[in-house]
Parts: C-alpha cells; structure tokens; sequence
C-alpha cells in the first residue's frame, strides 16, 4: 500500500506533556509554579536548565508542532 | 478595558506575560480553555453580551475587551485523567471552538493574531508568494505530487534538492507520534510515483552551507538570534540538534528586517517567527510561523519578546 513519499523520513517524537509533582498550576497566581519542598516559585524564575518545556514541546529541539487549523 | 489571554495552564510562554501585566497593574483575563468546560459562559444577543468566568475573575468582553493574545489553547479534557469517550470530545471541543471563534465578532479589538488571518499566512505557499513579492529572496522551490516535475527540477537544481511537508510535518498514530524533519534527497530514481502521488510535498533548492536565523516580529520589532552549533555535527534541520546548539542575539541588515516586519504586517499579523537562512551572501526566506514559539528565546538569548508583547496588548 502507499503511503506518503515523505513518510519514509519520519523520526519518532514525543508530543506529549508530561505533568510531575514538581510543578503546579496556581489558579490564584495564573502561571505556574516550581514546587520545591517549601518554596515556590513561578517556573519563568526558575534557574538551571530544568525549566519544563510547554506543552507544545517548544523548544524546537525536534518536536515542532503547527497549530492544526488553531486547535481543531 | 481588559486584555484577553487564550491559552491552556501549561503554557509557560504565556505566564511571562501574565507576570508583566500584573507588574504593570493592568487588568487582564487569563483563559486556559481547556477549563472552559468548568467555567461558565453566555453569550446574549441583541444586546450583545459575552460574559466570561473564571474562578477569580468575571468579564463582559463586549464592554471592557481591547485586546487578544492568541496563544496555545487548550481542548476541553486535553489534561484530564478520565476522558470520556472521542465521540464526545470531539463535539465538546467543537462547540467551545465555535463560541471561541465568535469572540471576532466584537468590533474594534486588538488580536495578536486574528485567527484568519493566522490560518492563510500558515500556508506555505502564500508565505512564499509573498514573501518573494515583498523582495524577501526565497530558494528555488517545487511543490508537486508528479515524479515527472520533481525530476525537472532535480535537474534545475542540479541535483541538490531538499523535501519537507507542505503542512504539520507531526504524524500521530494510535500509540505512537512521528515527525518529519527537513531531508535532502539524495537520488530520485527509486522514489516511487504512487508514493509521491498520495500527496503534495514541498522540494527546494538545497543551502546545504547555511546559517539559520530565527526573526521574531511584534509590531514594527525585530528580534533576531543566530542559531549556532557547538558541536562538530552539523545538520541541514538545526531541529535535530538536541544538545550543543545556541542561540545568539544579532542584527541582521536593515533593509532584511524591514521587509520581515513588511511581511507580517502584509499578512495582516502582529507576530510572526521567521525562518532566514544565510547561503554565501545571500539571506533566504524559508517559512514564517504566525504563532510561532518564543519562549525558548526570552530567558536563553534575553530578547524582551514578552515585554513586547505585552507593550502591544496594552497599546490600544
């Protein structure tokens, strides 16, 4: 059966957000936060390179997703 | 009047401008729409009404809206443990989609980006067309679903060619997800016809020694970062290079940048992320993303893209 010429290129990746007990979403504050035993900071504040990716893996280090038509 | 933020909870981008504006004091609504299915909404008409809760905040967009910020939204159950059934997300995400869209129905408001807009300038090929209209010089390129035009123009470009998708280059199978990066084609010969008729793809004009740059437009500003490679391994898609690559702030010439921001103000847009390369000494246009990420730029390079964002939210 065919399939797309370009299928054959095609690298496995990942799309999906991994959401981990380090970090939370603050309703009240409208950003999320870096839960670290007692402290809490708003991630974008965070320091070092473990600042989670977005949902969209958006990095751009190998997963780089369109907005399909804007959400549909 | 307020400023409307669309975007899901996970959207670390978009907090950057949420700690502006609450900095700056102004009023906004942040709206993670995949939570709209716990949120409530009415819309009345005549008398036009388009009341937004939150669990914090409630707004009456007819009356104080002024500005959009289209970001990343959510669909409905997107986060959620326990989905129901695909029959029923997909209505669910399709009515909410509907009365999200009819947000453009009230006059006079700022969008960045007017979701029309968006999709035609997602195009490839009105991005090429106008970008080479406006002077932005583009590679030779061929999109074609025909062996016969494809091997034309492997002869045209002397046998030195790339192929990517024309559209979202992510394949998504029942377990597993895949992408399709940029490929050089190295001999065409054994490329089956029937494979290549299935669907369009794009092929251009190879700029194998390149240095990419990545153009940020809001408004009438550019920022620019060259993106360089540390290490020893180069590559034609820089997306593959998951270590050893930086991004660095630079300028390019003027006269580059102008035509940048020309594009995005021609395709009716305030943002765009562009895609440059430089061949020699030639810069080429690649492909503009209307909504295109910059939140890896803002703290790695230090380009204030959020204050510039916000700035232009809160303008009107």
């Amino acid at each position: 059966m065919e399939q797309p010429f370009l299928f054959k290129f095609k690298q496995p990746c990942s799309t999906k957000f991994e959401i981990n007990n380090k970090i939370q979403y603050s309703y009240e504050n409208e950003m999320v936060f870096l839960t670290n035993g007692s402290s809490n900071i708003p991630v974008i504040d965070s320091k070092g390179q473990n600042m989670p990716s977005t949902k969209k893996a958006d990095l751009e280090k190998g997963e780089d997703q369109k907005d399909s038509l804007m959400w549909k | 009047m307020s400023i409307l933020l669309l975007s899901n909870k996970w959207d670390i981008s978009i907090d950057f401008i949420v700690n502006i504006l609450r900095k700056k004091n102004v009023s906004y609504i942040r709206i993670n729409t995949e939570d709209l299915i716990d949120e409530p909404v009415t819309v009345n008409i005549p008398n036009f009404s388009f009341m937004l809760k939150t669990r914090f905040k409630s707004i009456n967009l007819v009356q104080d809206l002024k500005s959009v910020y289209l970001r990343r939204p959510g669909k409905p159950f997107e986060f959620s443990d326990n989905k129901p059934k695909e029959s029923i997300i997909n209505y669910v995400t399709d009515q909410w989609h509907s009365l999200i869209s009819g947000i453009q129905a009230i006059p006079d408001i700022l969008w960045i980006n007017n979701p029309l807009k968006n999709n035609f300038a997602e195009i490839k090929i009105n991005q090429l067309f106008l970008a080479n209209k406006i002077g932005l010089k583009i590679p030779e390129t061929c999109i074609t679903s025909e062996k016969k035009s494809l091997e034309l123009f492997w002869s045209k470009c002397n046998q030195k060619i790339i192929a990517k998708a024309l559209y979202s280059p992510l394949i998504k199978d029942k377990n597993e997800e895949f992408f399709i990066f940029t490929n050089q084609i190295l001999k065409i010969d054994d490329i089956d016809e029937e494979d290549l008729k299935i669907s369009p793809t794009i092929f251009q004009e190879a700029l194998i020694e390149k240095t990419d740059y990545r153009i940020t437009v809001i408004g009438d500003k550019c920022f620019t970062v060259k993106i360089l490679s540390n290490g020893s391994i180069k590559s034609l898609d820089w997306r593959t290079l998951k270590e050893n690559i930086k991004f660095v702030r630079c300028d390019l010439p003027s006269d580059l940048e102008e035509k940048c921001i020309k594009l995005v103000k021609e395709f009716g847009l305030v943002f765009g992320a562009i895609d440059i390369v430089q061949s020699g000494d030639e810069y080429y246009f690649l492909e503009i993303n209307p909504n295109g990420e910059w939140g890896w730029l803002q703290k790695s390079a230090g380009l204030p893209i959020a204050e510039s964002i916000a700035d232009k939210l809160c303008e009107v």
